[in-house]
C-alpha cells in the first residue's frame, strides 16, 4: 500500500508505533496532489512550506514519544470557507481576494490542537452557495464531485489527504462526499463550531466531515466536537465518546423512508434497495416509514431561511462590491433582500414543527433510510440536486451518508441515515455496521 | 385565493420591488428567482402550522 493509500486512523496509528513518519507522509501526500490535482482541481492553496514545517515538528516529537492528539502528525484539508491563521481564506469568492484572517476556526484550531496538520485549502462553490468550482469528481473527470464542498470531497476520493472538513447549509457536506464515494458526516446543529467558518445561513450553518471510513469520521469528531463560547450556536450537550461508541456495532432497526426511492433513479432505487436487502440479510430490522405531513413545506422553509439569512449576511459587502457577485449567489442575496419578515417567520415555525413531528419516528427507530442522492453525479458544472439533504439540514438532526455501490458507469452511491438530535454515536455505530455490511469506501482510478 | 392567484400575487410584488430596488435589468435578470421565491412563498404560506408553534430559537440545539 501506498502511503497516499492510509486512512487518517491506520496513518495516526502508524505514526504512534513509530512505523510512519509525519514527514513521509505529507512528502507522499504533496507528490500525490502534484499528481492528480491538475486533473481533479480540488486544492485552492497548497501550504507545502507549512505543512513540511509542521510534519518536521511532529517527527521530532514522535521520536521523543510526544503526541498531541489522536490525529498526531495526520494532514487535513479544509473547505476554503473555514478561517485559516496566516493562509488565504477567499471562498471562491473574488470580493473575497486576499483575505489572510488572523486566527483559525474553531474546528481547524482543534483538529490542529489534536496533532493534524493543516495540508491547505479546498474549493467551494463561491461562499458555499451554487456558483461552482472548478473542481471535477475523481472517479469521472466530467463529472462534478457536487458542492458547495467539492474540494473536500474530491481531495479525499483521490487520496490526496485522508480527512476533510467541509460544511452543509442545504446539502453541500453529505451529497458531495457520496457522489466521491466516501463517508461524510453532517452532526447535529451546534455540534461542532462554526466560528470562524463563513456564514450562510445563521441557523442551517453545520461544520461537516468527510473521509474514507466510518473510524477516520468518529476519530475527527471526538476531536472537533462540542461547546465553543465563542459561537451563540455552540451546544453545551455533553460529547460522547464516538470512538467507544463504533466497536458497539449491531443491526439496527432501520425505518425506511420509500419517498425518497420514489423520487429517485430507477438505477439508484434499485442500488439502495439491494444495498438495504443485504443488511436485512446481516439482521437488520427494516420497516417502511412516514414523515409527517410538514416534510412537505420543507424544501420551501429552508430556501426562504437561507436566502433571508444570506442577504443579511452579505448586505454590507454586497453593497459596495455587487458586481464582483456570481450569478447565483448574487440572485440569492437580492431574493433574500425581498422576502416579507412574516414569510420567514413562518418558515422557521415550520421548521420547529417539522422537529416536533419528527421525533415520534426517530424514537422509534436507530435511524431512517434514504438514498443519499436521487442520482449520482451528473456530467458538467452544476454541482446537483441537494433535495435528499434539506430535510436534514433545516431540522439540525444529524445524517451521515455510507456508500453503498456503483452505478454501471461506475459513479459511486451512498444510503443516508439520519438520527434524533445529538445521535451521533448511535449513528456512526450503525454505520460503522453498515459499513461492514456493504464494505468499506473504493478508490477511484486516476 | 388559491394558490396559484397567490403564487402570481407574489411574482407581480417581487418583481414590483426587485425593480424599484435593484432596477429593471436586474429584476428581468431575476426572473427565474423571482418565480422559484414566489412558489416557496406560496408554500410557506399555505402550510397549515399549528397555531401555537412559535418559531425555533438557538438554545434547542442543546435540546
Amino acid at each position: 500500500m501506498s502511503l497516499h493509500e492510509l486512512c487518517a486512523v491506520d496513518a495516526a496509528r502508524a505514526i504512534r508505533d513509530k512505523v510512519l513518519s509525519p514527514v513521509d507522509l505529507v512528502d507522499a501526500l504533496l507528490e500525490r496532489i502534484e499528481t492528480v490535482d491538475g486533473r481533479v482541481q480540488a486544492w485552492a492553496l497548497v501550504d507545502r512550506d507549512g505543512a513540511r514545517a509542521a510534519a518536521r515538528q511532529a517527527t521530532d516529537e514522535a521520536a521523543r514519544g510526544v503526541f498531541r492528539g489522536p490525529l498526531h502528525g495526520v494532514p487535513f484539508g479544509a473547505k476554503d470557507i473555514f478561517y485559516s491563521a496566516g493562509l488565504p481564506t477567499e471562498a471562491g469568492s473574488k470580493v473575497m481576494a486576499s483575505f489572510v484572517p488572523d486566527y483559525d476556526a474553531t474546528a481547524v484550531g482543534r483538529l490542529k490542537a489534536a496533532g493534524a496538520i493543516l495540508l491547505g485549502k479546498l474549493h467551494t462553490t463561491e461562499f458555499a452557495t451554487s456558483d461552482p468550482a472548478p473542481t471535477r469528481n475523481p472517479w469521472n473527470l466530467a463529472c462534478t464531485p457536487g458542492g458547495s464542498s467539492s474540494g473536500s470531497a474530491a481531495a479525499v476520493a483521490a487520496q490526496m489527504v485522508p480527512l476533510a472538513l467541509g460544511s452543509q447549509t442545504i446539502g453541500s457536506n453529505v451529497r458531495p462526499a457520496s457522489y466521491c464515494g466516501l463517508v461524510g458526516l453532517k452532526p447535529t446543529f451546534g455540534r461542532i463550531s462554526t466560528r470562524g467558518v463563513m456564514p450562510l445561513s445563521y441557523t442551517q450553518d453545520h461544520v461537516g466531515l468527510m473521509a474514507r471510513s466510518v473510524e477516520d469520521i468518529a476519530f475527527a469528531l471526538a476531536v472537533t466536537a462540542g461547546h465553543d463560547p465563542d459561537d451563540p450556536s455552540s451546544s453545551r450537550a455533553p460529547v460522547p465518546d464516538y470512538l467507544a461508541a463504533i466497536t458497539r456495532r449491531r443491526a439496527p432497526r432501520i425505518g425506511l423512508l420509500r419517498e425518497f426511492f420514489e423520487r429517485a433513479t430507477a438505477e439508484v432505487a434499485d442500488v439502495t434497495a439491494q444495498a438495504v436487502n443485504r443488511l436485512a440479510d446481516a439482521g437488520a430490522g427494516v420497516e417502511g416509514a412516514k414523515l409527517p405531513p410538514t416534510f412537505r413545506a420543507v424544501p420551501a422553509a429552508a430556501y426562504l431561511i437561507t436566502r433571508s439569512d444570506t442577504a443579511s449576511i452579505h448586505a454590507e459587502r454586497f453593497a459596495q462590491k455587487a458586481d464582483l457577485y456570481r450569478p447565483a449567489i448574487r440572485s440569492s442575496i437580492e431574493m433574500g433582500m425581498l422576502i416579507p419578515g412574516d414569510l420567514y417567520v413562518r418558515a422557521l415555525r415550520i421548521r420547529r414543527q417539522f422537529r416536533r413531528e419528527l421525533k415520534p419516528l426517530l424514537d422509534r427507530y436507530d435511524v431512517l433510510l434514504t438514498p443519499t442522492t436521487p442520482a449520482p453525479a451528473p456530467e458538467g458544472m452544476a454541482t446537483g440536486d441537494p433535495q435528499f439533504q434539506v430535510p436534514w439540514s433545516l431540522s439540525g438532526l444529524p445524517s451521515v451518508t455510507v456508500p453503498c455501490g456503483l452505478t454501471t458507469s461506475r459513479l459511486p452511491l451512498g444510503i443516508q441515515l439520519v438520527s434524533g438530535t445529538f445521535g451521533e454515536a448511535a449513528l456512526l455505530a450503525t454505520a460503522a455496521w453498515c459499513e461492514d455490511v456493504l464494505g468499506h469506501a473504493q478508490a477511484p482510478s486516476l | 385565493m388559491d394558490r396559484d392567484g397567490l403564487r402570481a400575487e407574489y411574482a407581480a410584488g417581487l418583481r414590483a420591488a426587485a425593480e424599484r430596488r435593484f432596477g429593471a435589468a436586474r429584476a428581468e435578470a431575476l426572473a427565474q428567482s423571482i418565480a422559484d421565491a414566489a412558489g416557496w412563498m406560496t408554500d410557506v404560506a399555505t402550510f397549515p402550522v399549528d397555531a401555537d408553534e412559535p418559531p425555533a430559537f438557538y438554545a434547542e440545539s442543546s435540546a
